[in-house]
């Protein structure tokens, strides 16, 4: 869940520097649309995931 | 004459903002601690946060740099199957009120469109970032309509710069108790009802031109 997580973050990560390297219309529409719905379910998936861990820690 | 031949006087000042940079940054720092996660499967204690803040700090940087950039001509204009066309005629002689302001230099050559578009004041940027925000929305599901059209055109854009100037208050029309109205009421433009069109009627098609047989 955890790997899940961080590609989900680096992909995300990926759309925010080509938007910083080429600022258009398009990379500031894949920047909205694809990289902020998928840093949220990244963000989503890791605090799953220590949540989980935590439950299990004794 | 090509514009680099004029020499330096003819140049934008250069006025750089580092916001890039700062948030490139961030995020190459954030792909190198969730690199650490993607690989082992587990993240320390100590990587943790940075994990949840890195990369929300960076999403918060492009937030700043996206609202500051799409104000940028050249940003307007990457909308290439709608938008280009009406950047290009601003250099052509329209005799559009767009390319008489920005051929006089009346608008920043930088971000012109977000000048005359934006209205006046805060809430002029706010309703400009909201409307940029589902032109976003519209060029993704293709719901727009040529000819390109503003709803709704804000004369405050027009008298921010126009209403203090000596020559605006010296045409009678202006001076007009009912025209004041209806322009303030947003029931007649400046722009085609009494001046020229804000934009050459071709350039409102798009890359692909109007249809052909005229406009209907």
């Amino acid at each position: 869940m955890l790997r899940l997580a961080c590609l989900f973050g680096i992909a995300a990560l990926v759309l925010l520097i080509a938007l910083f390297l080429d600022p258009s219309g398009y990379t500031a529409i894949a920047f909205a649309f694809v990289g902020n719905p998928l840093l949220g379910v990244a963000v989503l998936l890791g605090m799953l995931w220590w949540w989980r861990n935590a439950r299990e820690e004794p | 004459m090509n514009e680099s031949d004029l020499g330096p006087l003819f140049e934008l000042p250069a006025d750089p903002h580092y916001l890039w940079l700062v948030g490139s940054a961030v995020a190459v720092l954030a792909i190198a601690v969730l690199a650490v996660g993607l690989v082992r499967g587990r993240l320390s204690r100590a990587l943790l946060l940075p994990a949840l803040l890195l990369p929300t700090a960076a999403y918060g940087i492009g937030y700043l740099f996206t609202l500051e950039e799409s104000k940028q001509v050249e940003f307007c204009g990457s909308c290439h199957t709608t938008m280009s066309p009406l950047v290009a005629a601003l250099d052509e002689d329209t005799e559009s009120l767009a390319s008489a302001h920005w051929q006089r230099g009346a608008v920043s050559h930088v971000d012109a469109c977000y000048q005359c578009h934006s209205g006046y004041g805060i809430w002029g940027d706010v309703d400009a970032k909201l409307a940029g925000v589902m032109h976003m929305v519209r060029t993704v599901t293709g719901t727009y309509e040529f000819p390109i059209a503003a709803k709704h055109f804000n004369v405050d854009s027009c008298l921010g710069c126009h209403a203090q100037a000596v020559g605006f208050r010296e045409v009678e029309e202006h001076l007009d108790p009912e025209i004041q109205q209806e322009l303030l009421s947003g029931e007649s433009s400046c722009a085609g009802d009494c001046h020229e069109v804000a934009h050459p009627e071709s350039a409102l098609w798009g890359i692909a031109g109007p249809p052909p047989g005229g406009t209907p």
